[in-house]
């Protein structure tokens, strides 16, 4: 018997458009089932206020390790101010010096001020000892030099600040004196345009990793949460992202102290073998 | 079911229907070894599939991380040379999918710079076995012609001993002027390695007064890394044995792709993880495009300023000439070592 490999397309298009709704019902059957069952056994202990410092004490205690800069990519349209806030919140809770958030339309940084009032007010419902914390786009902490007077820093992010951080890198290690660069220089281009010999010997992965966090004051990120539909991502910086580990939440309502936790757990868990 | 025919490609196809003469001068080689199959057999279920992906939005470029070859090889109790080789074998294969399913630019992560901090026995066992791979690229410039593909190595190829270097250099001469279709081999490479490389670059044009400080823009350095001759990014970009991070692979050209993370080794994966992964791209696409255009949104000032200034546009035409021109030089500067 011989099969016909051309299917007419229009039972093609119309199965994909099914598959294409199973697979979103799928996703979001999952994670209303993983929220239940988050949620049930743990909602007497984390619903009052006060008992959140000890949930996430007591849930990090065994960790063997702790990640220094957590990152936040919401690649939803649009940005839930609280939902955010609080996150950065169970961030200062567990010590984490360095927070950074990022969504993909780059409207977080007119919500700045919002986030810096939330974050204040429910540190002080938690009684914890007030922080100084500053929410800024990466934009700024580029153009100003007082960043080490903030004890915690929430760096806002967007999909062009990360790649012009590079650029703006780029020009000043172009512009910087030529007698600061390294004197081994065995190489000389001739460019076609002009004669002069340049003992330009080009940019280190070091030099350039140590103009950036001389603009930015970044780290690099150890553990990303990706917020939205499963695999969509971008990366908010080209620079700080090398061995993130990225943990997929479904969305910005579903972002909860036990998933938080879960996402901590996993990191913990993963060996990085570092190329070996 | 037997099926001889070529399957409906969804996109254009990227080379005739008919696999070309096989002249390949290896009459001995198996053909698990070959890097440009035909003659893959899809069931009906598959091939259905295939269809039904042709529905959706195209793939262009594919990014694959092809990790999992040593665990591979100790599950099954085999030595980590025949995991590699097994990795090695599925890039032929996974290629000859990505033809069927009309992708016409596929990226591999062959080798990183950070692999050569493994045992000095494992590392000159890769590096032979690239040798052997480069080498039978060159046998089938034939099949390359045919399907025109250009195959690329991109990374710090200063890195490898001289006769790689010189393969290397001999297989990105021999297809550059091939446009169908694109393989970029990424050996010696890291993504900071890659950046760096572009800023080097910009750095030397602005010293040299090729351009002006102002033209140092995100765009610019889009046009001076490594893949500036892809016409585009990656589009959705694949990790396998579970690991859940980029390592240091096209983190400056990742802008807004699809990242799809598969449990299964490299040697095992299949054309279903391959159809599911390019599902799940079709699924966010429309996300994507909406960051992708937010960005174009705030990186054109970019290239309305090239439209306004003429001046700006000729700098910009000579950059792109020294780019490539440090490129071959560097290539023809391999190629005469070795002899």
């Amino acid at each position: 018997m011989h099969v016909s490999t051309y299917f007419s397309l229009r039972p093609s298009s119309m199965l994909w458009y099914l598959l294409m709704i199973l697979a979103r019902l799928r996703d979001d059957m999952v994670s209303f089932i993983r929220l239940f069952i988050f949620r049930f056994p743990f909602s007497y202990f984390w619903e009052k206020s006060n008992n959140l410092v000890l949930y996430i004490h007591n849930a990090t205690r065994d960790l063997t390790k702790i990640p220094k800069h957590i990152s936040f990519i919401v690649m939803e349209d649009d940005v839930d101010v609280a939902a955010l806030s609080e996150a950065i919140v169970w961030c200062i809770v567990l010590g984490i010096s360095c927070i950074s958030i990022a969504d993909k339309q780059g409207l977080l940084s007119r919500h700045r001020h919002q986030l810096d009032r939330l974050v204040t007010s429910r540190l002080y419902e938690l009684n914890l000892p007030a922080k100084a914390v500053v929410c800024q786009p990466l934009t700024d902490t580029v153009s100003s030099d007082t960043s080490g007077d903030v004890a915690i820093s929430v760096v806002l992010l967007s999909p062009a600040t990360g790649r012009q951080l590079l650029a703006t890198a780029a020009v000043a290690l172009a512009t910087a004196d030529a007698t600061t660069e390294s004197s081994s220089a065995n190489s000389t281009m001739e460019i076609e345009n002009h004669q002069e010999e340049i003992g330009y010997q080009g940019v280190s992965v070091e030099q350039l990793d140590n103009k950036l966090r001389e603009l930015s004051g970044l780290t690099d990120a150890d553990l990303a949460f990706r917020i939205g539909p499963t695999d969509s991502l971008f990366l908010p910086s080209p620079w700080h992202f090398r061995l993130t580990e990225f943990y997929q939440v479904s969305s910005q309502k579903a972002l909860r102290p036990e998933v938080f936790v879960a996402g901590l757990r996993f990191y913990s868990r993963v060996d990085q073998r570092l190329g070996k | 079911l037997q099926q001889s025919q070529p399957l409906p490609t969804a996109g254009p196809s990227p080379g005739p229907a008919e696999p070309p003469q096989d002249t390949s001068q290896d009459s001995a080689a198996i053909p698990e070894d070959e890097w440009i199959r035909t003659g893959a057999q899809y069931t009906a279920m598959q091939r259905l599939s295939m269809t039904m992906l042709g529905q959706g939005p195209l793939l262009n470029h594919l990014a694959i991380i092809m990790d999992g070859n040593r665990r591979f090889a100790r599950c099954h109790g085999l030595q980590k040379s025949q995991g590699h080789l097994r990795g090695f074998q599925k890039v032929g294969e996974v290629l000859e999918w990505c033809r069927d399913l009309g992708i016409n630019e596929v990226t591999v992560y062959a080798f990183s710079i950070e692999n050569f901090n493994r045992s000095a026995e494992e590392v000159a066992g890769l590096l032979r076995l690239a040798r052997q791979k480069f080498d039978r690229l060159l046998q089938e410039l034939d099949r390359l012609r045919a399907y025109g593909v250009c195959v690329r190595v991109l990374g710090n190829l200063q890195l490898l001993p001289a006769d790689l270097r010189a393969a290397a250099a001999r297989v990105m001469q021999a297809t550059s002027s091939h446009s169908k279709a694109r393989l970029n081999v990424c050996f010696a490479y890291t993504s900071r390695d890659d950046m760096a490389h572009a800023v080097s670059l910009a750095g030397q044009a602005v010293r040299s007064g090729l351009l002006l400080p102002d033209d140092v823009t995100p765009r610019l350095l889009d046009r001076c890394a490594r893949t500036y001759l892809s016409p585009g990014p990656p589009d959705l970009l694949i990790r396998t044995s579970g690991e859940t991070r980029l390592s240091d692979f096209l983190l400056w050209q990742t802008q807004f792709t699809c990242v799809h993370f598969v449990n299964a080794m490299w040697p095992d994966f299949s054309v279903w993880h391959l159809m599911w992964a390019v599902f799940n791209y079709q699924r966010n696409y429309a996300t994507m495009q909406s960051g992708l255009a937010a960005l174009a949104a705030e990186e054109a000032d970019d290239d309305d300023e090239t439209q306004s200034d003429p001046q700006r546009h000729q700098r910009l035409q000579a950059f792109d000439k020294f780019v490539h021109d440090q490129e071959d030089a560097e290539l023809r500067r391999y190629l005469a070592a070795e002899t």
